[in-house]
Parts: structure tokens; C-alpha cells; sequence
């Protein structure tokens, strides 16, 4: 996906460097489109074991407000063979920008986390060891939408290992970021394979 | 200078030995003491090595006063936050030099959290002649004792020893980038993306909020600290930069929170010019005060700005480092290099300016000849005590024989941290691990 995405990339640069540049609607909605992903990309794979760079996100989070602006007033072409997994008309832009800004407060401020109105945490998630809801929650918020991972859990017997489900939900840790190869992601895999087992 | 002038550069380079690059020997600061005499460097490992610079002799009249070694030390180590489950780098953020006071050198360094203050001493006497321990240093018998002597102090080999005097820490949420020593040599700020803290040299359990950018809702966080510096000689100013291009000149006479800035420098964007980009490459990297007090460089992703105190409009003077990338900024938003940081640096005059560039080139520009010249740190295009060669990038048009093609740049190699010694047209440059200094021959008494 990266080497496509750079193939694309150098067409569209060869684009900015003619004297004639081709800006009809549809070049620039998928210059526009492929600046998009470059940008949500690199929110996603900044995040990791060491606290993000603030400017870095502020930086992204500012380019991505005019790329959604620009989005907005240029004409919708027919539909890009590959649609945003956010989806044309309806993504709310702000406010997935929003939720990872308030991630990153929460990963970051010594101040309580605020609750988080996106995402509630779906009653499967709570019974989980303490990574894992909160990965699950990052993961649905952010990249799936919120429906996604509730039918992925439905037809799983997680009678073995729940608890106590009169708890409270517990607070979720304050680092929100799950990547591959973690021993977060070692021990989500090791779960699924216990629950899947059973 | 120009570029086919002859510069006169002569190199003195301290390479390590390997061929590959360890992470944790990426250089990450640099910094010359306020003589000059010793030259600091912070690494991504969490060391400091300092320089010192050797008296010119007699018997070697070519050795010029070469930088060697005086003393390595680990000044922070990696660490992680368990409350937040965050890692702490290790990586020394900035080094600053307190000025000397007394026979001992004082410096502070910072990583991402805390700033560490540590002393170095210098030791060449050792007493000897104790009447109760012997030579080893065991007890005597004290029957073999039969008369007193007064222990005298012996020459020995110089060895330097530093220590941790001070750590301030718990002071910042957010990354530090930037610490300034003020003028009145008792107080120190350490910045972060959002907060300004000042604290006592002598005070680690405290310090005060200055700069505080924090919006209530973290949602409308917009733009962050990038920089921080206090005034060179007025100790109630300082200024800091900001993502967006800003600068605030702040005055702590005038509140205890310094929100309000005394002045705003900004420069009205350049309609012709506007992209998605602007704003990122509008990003100042770093400001320094020049030497007279009267006048700011800061630096940006194209270009290093000059701006007099006086005037807030806009800057007095503008030069490019690399306009050429202009029409790559797509690709290097999506490598990241358009995030990268640059330093800049004024000569002891303030006639010269200097900063770093791809590539492992940097820049310089005469101020008031309005000549520039873009020369490499590297071990090919130079050997040591060899008269640097200036290089040009080429953008198209007509090719000169050892010209650069903007495509074939290396960005890896980039010159994030350079150094410009107080007095003399000496110059230390980072190169990833390497560290590279440059003295004027021919210019060195011309200022």
C-alpha cells in the first residue's frame, strides 16, 4: 500500500511541477483525497510506546482543518474508486480529530481524563484484561466507526473470563495506542486465543 | 564570500570509528561556553561530551588550538512513566553553559523532562604525607608513628570530575525544547510545547509558570511552543516562537503570567505563495538573540529571518536556505522531513548567520556583504586541514561540473545542530554522529 501510495504520489508531484497543471475538480479532489490519507496515516503510526509529538499532531491536526475545508467547497466528482473508509458526505473530520486531540490529553495531562462521549466502552470490552478496552475502543473510535468490533465480539463466549460485571467500567489506562508487536498486541492475541478457545 | 570564493575553511573532524550509525550516537545539541574554551555536545543516548579547546603552542604552530576530549559522562538515562505508560527518551534536548563564576564549568542539560544541573571540576594536586594512613591508604600502626608531618599537596594527572548538582524535575507535561540562562545568572527557563517555567538555579522543588498556551478544551489547540530564549542582556525579556510563525517578546516586569506579549513579530502571509503547507513550513524551529541584544533570527522550514526588536511587521531581512524544495513539499510531508528542526546561529559580530540543511550541507550568509555560501560536512568531500570547497545545488538550467541535482539530495543526512563559537570564526557542525569543526584560517583576526 506504501509503494502505491508513493506511485501516486510522484504523479501527483509531476502534476505541481508542470507549467500547465492539471487542477480540474478531479485532480485536485484526489490531490486533495491523497494529502487526507497521507495525513490520517501519520496520525495512526505516530502513536507508539513514547508520548507523541504535540507539534507534530497540531501541525497535521491544522493541515487536515484546511484539507476538509477545501473538501467541502470543491464539487463532488462521481465517487473515487477507492472510497475513504471514513465515507464522502457524512465523516465527521473534526470530530475524529477531536477524539485523538482528547486522547492525547488524557495520554499526556496529569489532569483527570475526561469522559469520553465517542466511544463508550461496549459492555464486552469491560471484561477484558486492561489493554484491551482501551485498544478496542482507540481502534472503533478512530478507524472502524463505532459499530465496527461489537459484531466481531457477538458470538464469542466470554463467560470464562468475566468478572465481576457490576463493576464500575475501569478507568482506562492512559496510554491508548496499541501497536503491533507490543506486548500489548502479544497479550490481546494471547486472550483472543484463550476466549476463542473456550 | 561568495561561491567561488576561497574560504579558507580548515576541518578538524572528530569521527567515531564506525561505519554504521549507532541511534544512540546521533548528535542532538551543541554548544560553545561563552569563551569558547569548551564546546558541549548531547547525544540521543543520554551522553554529554565536552571539548576543550588546546592553548596555541610554540612548538606546533599549525595545531591552532584543536578541540580534544575532556570529558564524557551519562547525563540522563531512558526512563518510563508508569502512570501514563509513556517512555521517556533519554535523547539531551539542549545544553546551555551557566557562566563561569568560579573555577568550576556549569552546565544544564535536558532531555524531554528534566533538566539536570552538573558541575565540572578539574583535579591536579593530591595530598600526600598523611600521618595516619600510609601510602595505600591502610591504616598505620600507630606504634610505628613517631613523629607529626603536614601533608603536602603533589602535582598529579589531570582528571575531571562532574556531578550532578541539581535536577529539576516534574516540571513539564509536555516536551521540553527549549532552556535559556538569564542574564542575571540566578534564574533559568525551561520551555514545553504549551508552558514557560522559570525556576531558580538553586531551587528544584519549585518554579513558576510564565507562558502558559494551554487551552481550556484540547480541541482547539492550535499552535504550540516551538522556542524560547531570554534576552542576551534585559533580564525581565524573553521571547518565544510558535508553530505558526510567531513570535512573542514578553516582559516579566509586566505580570506574573506572561500571556500577554509586550510585542508580536509576524509576517503577513504571502498570498502567491499559499499551499496546504504554509502553515507547516511558516513552523519557526529556533530563535537566538543576536549578541547586541538588538535584534532575533529565527529559522523556518526555507528560509532564516532577521528581525529587529524595534519592528514588528515583518522581518528586516529574509534569506532562503533551500527555496528549491518549495515544489517537493508534498513529498517531504509525506517523509516527515518537513518536520524537521533547524538551528540557526549567529557569528560574535552578528555580521554572519548560519544554519543547516540537507544533505549534510549547511549555509552561511553575510549579512552585510548580502553574499552566502553552501558548504559539506562530510568525510568524502573533506580531509582534514583541507580548504572546504563551497557547493551549489543545481535547480535545472545550465549544470556546473560539481553541481548537486535537487533529486539526488540525500535527506537523511541533515544538519539539524550547529554552533558558532562567541569570539572567533570557529564553527562545531552535527552530522548525525558526527561532529564536525571548522576554523577561519585567514579570517580570524578580521571581524
Amino acid at each position: 500500500m506504501v509503494g502505491g501510495l508513493k506511485r501516486k504520489h510522484s504523479d501527483l508531484e509531476e502534476e505541481e511541477e508542470d507549467e500547465k497543471w492539471d487542477w480540474s475538480p478531479a485532480g485536485l479532489r484526489s490531490y486533495q483525497q491523497a494529502l487526507l490519507r497521507i495525513s490520517l496515516d501519520k496520525v495512526q503510526r505516530s502513536l507508539g510506546p513514547r508520548a507523541p509529538s504535540l507539534r507534530r499532531h497540531v501541525l497535521i491536526h491544522n493541515t487536515l482543518q484546511q484539507l476538509q475545508a477545501a473538501l467541502c467547497l470543491t464539487p463532488a466528482p462521481a465517487l473515487p474508486p477507492e472510497p475513504l473508509f471514513l465515507g464522502e458526505e457524512d465523516f465527521s473530520l473534526s470530530a475524529t480529530i477531536g477524539s485523538i486531540l482528547r486522547e492525547l490529553e488524557t495520554s499526556m495531562d496529569e489532569t483527570e481524563p475526561p469522559q469520553n462521549p465517542e466511544a463508550p466502552p461496549s459492555p464486552q470490552n469491560e471484561v477484558l484484561p486492561q489493554p484491551d478496552p482501551v485498544f478496542l475502543e482507540a481502534l472503533s473510535s478512530r478507524y472502524l466507526g463505532d459499530s465496527g468490533l461489537d459484531d466481531f465480539f457477538l458470538d464469542i463466549d466470554t463467560s470464562a473470563v468475566e468478572k465481576e460485571p457490576a463493576m464500575a467500567p475501569p478507568e482506562p489506562p492512559h496510554n491508548l495506542f496499541c501497536a503491533p508487536g507490543s506486548w500489548e498486541w502479544n497479550e490481546l492475541d494471547h486472550i483472543m486465543e484463550i476466549i476463542l478457545g473456550s | 564570500m561568495g561561491e567561488d570564493a576561497d574560504t579558507r575553511k580548515i576541518n578538524h573532524s572528530f569521527l567515531r570509528d564506525h561505519s554504521y550509525v549507532t541511534e544512540a550516537d546521533i548528535i542532538s545539541t551543541v554548544e560553545f561556553n561563552h569563551t569558547g574554551e569548551l564546546l558541549a555536545t548531547g547525544d540521543k543516548g543520554g551522553r554529554v561530551v565536552i571539548f576543550q579547546r588546546e592553548p596555541e603552542s610554540k612548538n606546533a604552530p599549525h595545531s591552532q588550538g584543536e578541540y580534544d576530549v575532556y570529558s564524557t559522562f551519562q547525563s540522563h538515562e531512558p526512563e518510563f512513566d508508569y502512570l501514563k505508560s509513556l517512555e521517556i527518551e533519554e535523547k539531551i534536548n539542549k545544553i546551555k553553559w551557566l557562566p563561569q563564576q568560579n573555577a568550576a564549568h556549569s552546565l544544564l542539560s535536558t532531555n524531554d523532562k528534566t533538566i539536570k544541573l552538573w558541575k565540572i571540576t578539574e583535579r591536579d594536586k593530591r595530598p600526600e604525607g598523611y600521618n595516619l594512613k600510609d601510602e595505600e591508604g591502610k591504616l598505620k600502626d600507630l606504634s610505628t608513628v613517631t613523629s607529626l608531618q603536614v601533608p603536602v599537596l603533589k602535582p598529579m594527572d589531570l582528571m575531571v570530575e562532574v556531578s550532578p548538582r541539581r535536577v529539576f524535575a516534574n516540571g513539564h507535561t509536555y516536551h521540553i525544547n527549549s532552556i535559556s540562562v538569564n542574564s542575571d545568572c540566578e534564574t533559568y527557563m525551561s520551555a514545553d510545547d504549551l508552558r514557560i517555567n522559570l525556576w531558580h538555579l538553586a531551587i528544584t522543588d519549585r518554579s513558576f509558570n510564565i507562558v502558559d498556551i494551554k487551552p481550556a478544551n484540547m480541541e482547539d489547540l492550535t499552535e504550540v511552543i516551538t522556542a524560547s530564549e531570554f534576552h542576551p542582556h534585559h533580564c525581565n525579556l524573553f521571547v518565544y516562537s510558535s508553530s505558526k510563525g510567531s513570535l512573542r517578546l514578553c516582559d516579566m516586569r509586566a505580570a506574573a503570567l506572561c500571556d500577554k506579549h509586550s510585542k508580536l513579530f509576524e509576517e503577513p502571509e504571502d498570498p502567491s505563495n499559499r499551499s496546504f503547507f504554509s502553515e507547516i513550513i511558516s513552523s519557526v524551529s529556533d530563535v537566538k538573540f543576536s549578541h547586541s541584544g538588538r535584534y532575533m533570527l529565527t529559522r523556518d522550514y526555507l528560509t532564516v529571518k532577521v528581525w529587529d526588536l524595534n519592528m514588528e511587521a515583518r522581518p528586516i531581512e529574509t534569506y532562503q536556505v533551500h527555496d528549491y524544495l518549495r515544489s517537493k513539499l508534498c513529498s517531504l510531508y509525506e517523509n516527515d522531513c518537513i518536520f524537521d528542526k533547524f538551528e540557526c546561529a549567529w557569528n560574535g559580530s552578528d555580521s554572519v548567520i548560519m544554519t543547516g540543511a540537507y544533505n549534510n550541507f549547511f549555509r552561511m550568509f553575510d549579512r552585510n556583504t548580502k553574499r552566502d555560501v553552501t558548504l559539506e560536512a562530510s568525510r568524502e568531500s573533506s580531509k582534514p586541514r583541507a580548504v572546504l570547497k563551497p557547493r551549489r545545488v543545481c535547480v535545472g538550467g545550465k549544470r556546473r561540473r560539481d553541481d548537486i541535482s535537487v533529486d539526488s539530495l540525500d535527506f537523511t543526512k541533515k544538519i539539524l545542530h550547529t554552533a558558532w563559537h562567541p569570539a572567533e570564526n570557529i564553527i562545531a557542525i552535527a552530522a548525525t554522529n558526527n561532529l564536525y569543526i571548522f576554523q577561519d584560517k585567514v579570517n580570524s583576526d578580521m571581524h
